[in-house]
Formats: C-alpha cells, sequence, structure tokens
C-alpha cells in the first residue's frame, strides 16, 4: 500500500530528516519564524489552496501525506501545518466571497499568514450549539465580542474562522484578522504533548470586520464539513507519529539483548510489534479513505480508529524499550504523550462514537457490498470482515427494536455500536488498498479488527448491568467529590 | 388547545429548538433534511423527545420514510393512537 507515497512526500522527508529536531523545537519553545519561513518555500502552507490563489492546488490526500512525513520527525511542527491546511484555511477556501479569498488566500498558501480555526468555548466543547461568541451587524461592519479557548496556532496566526452566533439563534463562521483592534491572544497552555504547538485562548473585544468577512451563515454544518477537513489531517498526523514509534521499536528490539538473545527474537515482542504494524496499516488505510471521501464519517472513523492507534502503537513502543522507554531523551516518551490530545480535539471519540452509530441507526439499511476487489490470498479475511457487517446490520436491527428512539439517550450502547462499526469500517479499508506484497500485515490487521469488533457487539449486552453497577459506584464519588490535590493552586482556588 | 394543535405546536417548538430556528420557519410542508437540516442526529433527538414527553414507544424503522413536518406529526399522532408506552417496549 503506497497512498501517501506523493512527491511532496518525499521532498518532505528529505526536508524532516535533515532540518527537523523535535527535543530542539521543544526546547526552543513554540516553533520558531525561520522553521515556519524554509517550510513556506517548500510550499507546504499552499498545498490545499487552488493555483490561481498561489497555492498548488492539490488534494486533501497529498495534504495528508505532507502532514504523515513531518509527523514522523515532529508533531508539534506536524500540528501547526496540519491546522493550517484543514481547519485555518478550508473554511476560507470553500465559502469566502471572490474579493475575501483574493485579500487572503495568496498570504494563507505563502505562509505570510497562518491560519487557526477557533470553535471551542471554555462552555461549549463537543456541544458547539452552545457557542456564545456573538457576531451582529453594524452597518457594513460586523462586530464579534467573545472568547475561544484551546485554539491551535493562537500565537502563530494571521486570521481565526471564527464560530460565532449569528442573530438571535443561528450560527456564522466568520473570518477575524488576528491584527484587528480588540483580538487578545491569552497566555500559552501548558501542555500534555505538543509543546511547541500554540495553544492559548482569543478574546474578541468588539472586533469590527467587513460584512463580507462572514464567511457562511450556515456556521454549524460549514464548521462540521471544516472539522471533516481537520480530522483527516489530524488522523494523518497519527499515522506519522506511530510510524516513528514503529521505527524506534524496530531499531531497539533488533539491538537489545536479554536472556541470550536480542528482543526481537521473543515471541511475545515479534506479536507486539507485528500488532503494531496492523495497526499502523489499518490507521493508514482508514485515513486514505478519508481523504478519499474528503469529509463525511469516513473522516470520524479515520479520527477515532487513528488517535486510538497511535495511542496504543506508541504505548506499545513505550513498553518495548523499558526504562528506556520513559527517558525524555529516546524519543518515545515524547511520541506517547504527543499523540494523547488526539483523542480529544476535533470532537472527542466518546462522542464522535455515538455521533457513527446514530447515523446508522437512523438510516434504511443497505445490503453491503464491497467496492474494491480484495487481494486474492486475503480473501478469507474479507469473508471474517463480511461476517462482522452482517452482526452489526442483526444488532443494529436488534438495538432498534429494543429502544426506538429512545437510544439516543444510551450511550454505552452507542458507544459499542461505534467501536463495532469503526472496526468494520476499518477493516474494509484495509482490504481495499491491501496488495499482495503488504498481505501479511493487511491480514493481520484485519483479523485484529473482526476481533476486535466481534469483543464491541459481544458488550452490548452486558450494558445494562454494567449501567446500573456504575451508577451505585458514582452516586456517591460524584455526588461529594473530593477535592483535587493535583491541580495547581490557581485552579484550586 | 385541542389535543392536535397541542401536539403539533409541541413538536414545532421542539423541531425550532433542535434547529435553533424560529418557530414560524418550521410549516406543515416543510422538508425536514432539505428545509429543516434535520440530519440523523436531529431527527433521533425530535422522536426521542416526543417519546418522552407521551411515554409511547417510537419505532426508528418506522420513521424512516418521514420527508415533512406534517408527515412527522401524522406519525406521531398514529403512535400515540396504537399507544405501546415507552417503558412497556421490549
Amino acid at each position: 500500500m503506497k497512498p501517501f507515497d506523493t512527491p511532496i512526500a518525499r521532498e518532505l522527508r528529505r526536508f524532516a530528516d535533515k532540518r527537523l529536531d523535535a527535543a530542539a523545537t521543544e526546547a526552543g519553545g513554540l516553533v520558531d519564524r525561520a522553521l515556519v519561513t524554509e517550510l513556506a518555500n517548500l510550499g507546504v502552507f499552499g498545498i490545499t489552496i487552488p493555483e490561481d490563489a498561489g497555492g498548488l492546488g492539490l488534494s486533501l490526500g497529498d495534504a495528508c501525506a505532507a502532514v504523515i512525513e513531518l509527523s514522523r520527525a515532529d508533531r508539534s511542527v506536524a500540528t501547526m501545518v496540519g491546522l493550517h491546511l484543514g481547519l485555518g484555511t478550508r473554511a476560507i477556501t470553500a465559502f469566502a466571497a471572490p474579493e475575501v479569498a483574493a485579500e487572503w488566500l495568496p498570504r494563507l498558501a505563502s505562509g505570510e499568514a497562518i491560519g487557526a480555526f477557533s470553535a471551542t468555548e471554555t462552555c461549549a466543547g463537543s456541544d458547539l450549539t452552545m457557542v456564545r461568541t456573538q457576531a451582529r451587524e453594524e452597518g457594513k461592519e460586523v462586530v464579534v465580542d467573545g472568547e475561544k479557548a484551546y485554539v491551535t496556532n493562537a500565537r502563530f496566526a494571521g486570521c481565526f474562522t471564527v464560530l460565532t452566533r449569528w442573530g438571535t439563534r443561528a450560527n456564522a463562521l466568520v473570518l477575524v484578522p488576528a491584527n484587528a483592534p480588540g483580538v487578545e491572544v491569552g497566555r500559552e497552555e501548558h501542555k500534555l504533548g505538543i509543546h511547541a504547538s500554540s495553544t492559548a485562548t482569543i478574546t474578541f473585544n468588539g472586533v469590527r470586520v467587513p460584512r463580507s468577512y462572514v464567511l457562511t451563515e450556515q456556521g454549524l454544518e460549514s464548521a462540521h464539513r471544516v472539522l471533516a477537513w481537520g480530522r483527516t489531517l489530524m488522523s494523518a498526523g497519527c499515522v506519522g507519529t506511530a510510524q516513528a514509534a514503529l521505527d524506534a521499536t524496530a531499531v531497539h528490539v533488533a539491538g537489545r539483548k536479554q536472556f541470550g538473545r536480542t528482543l526481537g527474537e521473543m515471541p511475545s515482542v515479534r506479536m507486539a510489534v507485528a500488532r503494531m504494524a496492523a495497526v499502523l496499516f489499518g490507521m493508514r488505510a482508514t485515513v486514505a479513505a478519508a481523504a478519499e471521501a474528503s469529509g463525511g464519517d469516513e473522516s470520524i472513523v479515520a479520527k477515532i480508529y487513528a488517535s486510538e492507534g497511535a495511542f496504543e502503537v506508541c504505548d506499545t513502543a513505550v513498553q518495548l524499550h523499558g526504562a528506556l522507554g520513559v527517558i525524555e531523551d529516546v524519543g518515545v516518551a515524547r511520541l506517547l504523550r504527543d499523540c494523547r490530545v488526539t483523542r480529544i480535539f476535533e470532537g472527542a471519540n466518546d462522542v464522535l462514537l455515538s455521533r457513527l452509530s446514530i447515523a446508522r441507526l437512523a438510516v434504511r439499511p443497505v445490503a453491503t457490498t464491497r467496492d474494491a476487489k480484495v487481494t486474492p490470498s486475503l480473501a478469507a479475511k474479507a469473508l471474517a470482515a463480511d461476517e462482522l457487517a452482517r452482526s452489526i446490520d442483526g444488532a443494529i436491527a436488534e438495538v432498534r427494536a429494543k429502544f426506538g428512539a429512545a437510544v439516543i439517550h444510551r450511550q454505552p450502547i452507542l458507544a459499542c455500536l461505534g467501536r463495532a462499526m469503526v472496526a468494520q469500517r476499518a477493516a474494509d479499508s484495509v482490504l481495499a488498498v491491501a496488495t499482495e506484497d503488504d498481505a501479511h500485515v493487511a491480514g493481520l490487521a484485519v483479523s485484529l479488527l473482526a476481533r476486535q469488533g466481534a469483543l464491541a457487539l459481544a458488550a452490548l449486552g452486558e450494558q445494562d448491568a454494567l449501567e446500573r453497577e456504575s451508577d451505585r459506584v458514582c452516586r456517591d464519588l460524584i455526588a461529594s467529590p473530593v477535592r483535587p490535590a493535583t491541580a495547581s493552586k490557581e485552579l484550586r482556588a | 388547545m385541542p389535543a392536535e394543535q397541542s401536539l403539533r405546536a409541541r413538536m414545532r417548538k421542539l423541531v425550532a429548538e433542535i434547529r435553533e430556528i424560529d418557530d414560524a420557519l418550521v410549516q406543515p410542508t416543510s422538508r425536514l433534511r432539505e428545509d429543516l437540516g434535520m440530519d440523523s442526529l436531529g431527527s433521533l433527538e425530535l422522536l426521542s423527545s416526543i417519546s418522552e414527553q407521551m411515554n409511547v414507544h417510537v419505532d426508528i424503522e418506522d420513521a424512516m420514510g418521514l420527508v415533512t413536518f406534517e408527515d412527522a406529526c401524522a406519525f406521531v399522532e398514529r403512535c400515540i393512537r396504537d399507544q405501546k408506552p415507552a417503558n412497556e417496549a421490549v
């Protein structure tokens, strides 16, 4: 499978090998301007921007390939670039009026301006309907007031795409230049990982922009479309991080000797490394499918599978490195830290699992057919994937009959269904891209996914009892919580 | 207010709340998906709220062919008429 072996990926691999050093970037604080300029000279910031606006006019898949190569070497740099190529510029490319596009896209393509997207607020995370930042018309201008939290690229940004209230009930996406009077960038958040990427609160105090800077008045729907791009690129970053973890682990287990033989000769280690490779293969396949679909539910499948896969792969890398795994200089600890947030941002996985299930529950079932021809030696594996698909159809019918529309409130049930669906669709993606050359790793990936899906469906029947037991445990815990001793004094106050 | 009107008013309010639009935009002929932007989540939210408020089981499978707001109202009326309370569902 070589879906991301593109010319720009090869160029960036050479650049990353020569120029990127994640430990040094992290030690220096935020990604510096000199590095941004070098990336800009390579055309990185214009990959997805149309050629007539100064970009390269390439596809989402090309952008994913670029992000994979950058994140193999430095996830902070890849986060900055990926955010720019997806959330930071997508709404402007897709929805801006011609004069606004002409003003901003060339600057974004050249890297003169870096894009950022601000939707989350302290009270509006997974539920974006709670957004309170307000935009209102005043003559030929729009005035924006409010505060956005955890804005990636906050300090690098030349402009923000801001999700706001619009009128009394609707939402809008508004372009706000970072240097507009009234825009204030808060202090940098100190995060678990991706230390050299910028994350801060942005305050908009009566910021005035031209009326044409309202990119779309279908704010929430548009935000979800933009988020689909963002999720796909973020998942590509997970592929790069997991590839780095696998590379480091292969070198380590080949050289490290214990009990008279290398770790790589031990069956349990071989199984762990093979599993890492199989999960990574699945991650690449789901990202390829999402990039080809250019959004929609495929981006949700990729986001969930790639973020959880990356964490598993990096965690195994730390484990197989033994004590070296937790030593920062070795580098695998950073990979684990860097990928943890991806299960949270751009849609927490728990919420996305429910969304995936609901979308499936609410549509009439269609006969499942495999789009692509499966490579011959994986025919038996395809049967396992098909069996999982049929089991999911059966489970969906049972859940519909048992709960009716009230299933929307049964999150544990939705999560089980969602997990099975992610496994099944990931298996399909693997089968779609696998060739005879990589049939072994692809076959293992499908076996693992079929088992994962079957386990998720088997867990459906236990959820009622588990929910009741959990209720009893949580009753006292949550009713009278103990003040945490771990938060900073400032937060505790 | 007659029961029928009350049900329609309640459903209109629910749709407006879910979609964050003015009640007046929800007309009998409004198409749930194309005109009101009700995606799968919105549709299930609506049916689930109705199911809860009326204590009636709403079958998702039966609700899949609904096109307009009036279709949805008539469907819920049928569910109430057939009255299979939600808490007795298998």
